[in-house]
């Protein structure tokens, strides 16, 4: 199921609030995260309209008019009715948002797949086991 | 009809490897089917800028989120738990974090020790040179002298612990409380020409680097090599008996759709503690009306996943996140059986470092510290890579009733019906998930968590599949005898989860594996009498 270009245009809206371009940060309706967001939305597009539906219906449409605090109350007004359905979208968007090269970098993440690079992981405190090694078997024969 | 073969394996996975590798020394003629591809690691998730969202999708390790063509369809409605698995060579251990624990001793007196479920007809003992051999062909890293658990053969050198692991180590430490770096399949240097781990973070979803041992880069090159035939998107539907009871090979759809007869003098079920019974039940003739091996009507019964609840503390300090594997550290504390806990037998705690950054920000909105909308970066900012946590992997006792039947209705792409999981959580494994929050929120605050979050059960943890073709000496009370062997089909074998008699409180991958090699050993060692 492929969704309209206008569901897709209500969705920008809807998907910029949940991640909103707030306190120096993109929100997911930055127009090359919300491309990316767009074309991956096929799978869950029941999902989408349902979501898309409810916030017209608590509205009349006028979702986009509204300031910020008042779009959040709808959100979340529809993410407790829709439960599951909700969550769907908000993970998609989620999922997207946060593979994008400029909003990793302003977290100080290395953007990119971890592969084949790798990544660092430090070796710890090996002497924490100390007090462990001194302890006696406890495991019951049997 | 195809030619008739030594021995036919249905599933190449954990124990199906295992089990194909020992037996290729006796120059048998051994075929594997399994109903899904070889994996390609240049697919996995982690060499893609989409690796999170493939969790989610393709390659998550729910099936009935997947939907690849390799898998069937699972009714698990009336299931606090859902399936987890992966269908193609290699099979679980593809999409698993590589935790490598073994039983203890205790785990094989279980009727004895506590008075509960039975005794396996084994004990450690005779299963220990088979853990042995198996960990050194899957390749474990870790550290000896761990005093919760029998002395084991030297190891890699074990995974890092990490500021997370750290973390969580100071917390066990200061409740006085025990902890070991764990087991691990992860080579953490160079081993049978699999490159070590360079922490990815993505081990339960396929380890594109190698350095995690899956069976399709372990066992499968050695058997394949030795002359084991694999035949893949081969999807078997039952097991054909003679006039005399014996079976005389399988029934399967091929890659193109079409059924096919494999004929075979040995047959060895090997498909997960949900598949093997699904084929055996659907395999009904009109010597076994209520499927193959099912004279005692235990197939299916006796179901047992381990119930997992999860801890998860944030700190001020910067941890992890998800970089490095998720493995790090163990605790048998609670292991063995104190029933001044309100429970019997007991539970691991096992140390999970954390996920990448969307990961965290999911669970963060799904728990509710993260909100959508305003504040939304600010909440996120403070608790990424700030977070760590552990689960605890709770032992499950067997009960009769929770079961793995045919549905009715429900059937895969070939017509093949599909299983119907009816399961319910036991007031002693409940217990058992309570005690392990409170004192996992113990741990974490003493680490220095500024909070904590639990939760039980994880319903999207039903990774280990056990008990629905047990093991046993009575055929009244055991599908299959003490080496494997249906107790109703001279010729027929179990290899995989289904035997286990009890869970016990560990990840069960190195036990299959090693209970595969042993009834290898046993089919070896008897082959002049193997069907008396």
């Amino acid at each position: 199921m492929a969704l309209t270009e206008q569901q897709i245009e209500a969705f920008r809206v809807i998907a910029g609030r949940i991640i909103p371009a707030e306190d120096g940060a993109l929100g997911a309706d930055d127009p090359a995260i919300f491309a990316d967001l767009s074309s991956s939305l096929n799978d869950i597009a029941p999902a989408i309209v349902s979501v898309i539906e409810a916030v017209i219906a608590e509205t009349s449409g006028r979702f986009a008019e509204l300031p910020s605090a008042a779009q959040d109350a709808i959100l979340h007004k529809v993410q407790s009715a829709l439960g599951m359905t909700f969550w769907a979208a908000v993970q998609r968007v989620t999922l997207c948002y946060y593979r994008d090269d400029r909003v990793l970098s302003a977290l100080g993440l290395r953007p990119g797949p971890p592969f084949p690079r790798g990544q660092v992981l430090e070796q710890g405190d090996w002497s924490l086991l100390d007090p462990v090694k001194a302890r006696q078997p406890f495991w019951r024969e049997a | 009809m195809l030619e008739t073969v030594d021995v036919v394996i249905v599933g190449a996975g954990a124990s199906g490897a295992a089990v194909a590798w020992s037996l290729a020394e006796t120059r048998m003629q051994i075929v594997c089917l399994d109903q899904g591809d070889w994996p390609n690691p240049a697919n996995f998730p982690s060499a893609g800028r989409d690796w999170e969202a493939r969790q989610h999708t393709d390659h998550s390790f729910n099936p009935s989120v997947r939907r690849a063509a390799a898998d069937y369809p699972i009714n698990e409605d009336s299931s606090p738990i859902k399936i987890a698995n992966y269908n193609g060579v290699g099979g679980g251990t593809v999409l698993y974090a590589g935790h490598f624990p073994r039983f203890h001793p205790s785990d094989f007196r279980v009727r004895t020790l506590d008075g509960v479920a039975d005794d396996w007809p084994i004990d450690y003992a005779t299963l220990e040179p088979f853990y042995d051999q198996n960990d050194a062909i899957m390749g474990v890293a870790g550290l000896r002298g761990d005093p919760a658990n029998p002395l084991k053969p030297e190891r890699m050198p074990p995974l890092p612990l990490g500021r997370s692991a750290s973390a969580v180590a100071r917390g066990f430490n200061a409740r006085g409380w025990h902890w070991w770096p764990s087991d691990s399949a992860i080579a953490t240097r160079e081993h049978e020409g699999r490159a070590p781990c360079i922490n990815l973070g993505h081990c339960l979803y396929g380890c594109a680097q190698g350095a995690k041992a899956s069976t399709d880069i372990t066992y499968w090159p050695l058997a394949v090599r030795a002359g084991v035939e694999v035949r893949t998107h081969c999807r078997v539907r039952e097991v054909c008996v003679d006039d005399q009871g014996m079976a005389k090979g399988v029934i399967y759809y091929d890659a193109q759709g079409q059924e096919q007869f494999q004929p075979a003098h040995i047959v060895i079920m090997a498909c997960n503690g949900v598949g093997t019974p699904r084929i055996l039940l659907n395999s009904k003739s009109k010597l076994f009306p209520d499927g193959l091996a099912n004279s005692s009507g235990l197939v299916g019964r006796n179901l047992m996943f381990h119930p997992y609840a999860s801890i998860t503390g944030y700190f001020d300090e910067p941890l992890d996140g998800g970089r490095g594997p998720s493995n790090g550290l163990w605790s048998q504390e609670f292991y063995e059986t104190d029933p001044g806990r309100g429970f019997l037998r007991g539970y691991t705690y096992e140390f999970s470092r954390g996920g990448g950054p969307a990961s965290q920000a999911l669970g963060g909105i799904g728990s509710g510290r993260v909100p959508i909308g305003s504040g939304h970066h600010q909440a996120f900012r403070r608790r990424l890579d700030h977070s760590t946590g552990m689960v605890a992997i709770c032992e499950d006792l067997p009960e009769a009733h929770n079961t793995v039947t045919l549905d009715p209705t429900l059937t895969d792409t070939h017509g093949i019906p599909a299983p119907k999981i009816n399961y319910t959580i036991s007031e002693n494994s409940q217990r058992m998930l309570e005690f392990a929050m409170a004192r996992g929120a113990e741990v974490m605050k003493a680490a220095g968590a500024y909070e904590v979050q639990t939760a039980a059960p994880l319903s999207f943890g039903g990774w280990h599949l056990m008990g629905t073709a047990r093991m046993g000496l009575d055929p009244k009370t055991s599908v299959v005898n003490e080496w494997g062997r249906s107790h109703d089909v001279k010729n027929l074998f179990v290899v995989d989860g289904s035997l286990f008699v009890t869970s016990a409180g560990v990840n069960p991958t190195s036990t299959i594996q090693a209970l595969a090699l042993y009834v290898a050993d046993a089919i070896k060692s008897r082959l002049a009498t193997l069907f008396d």
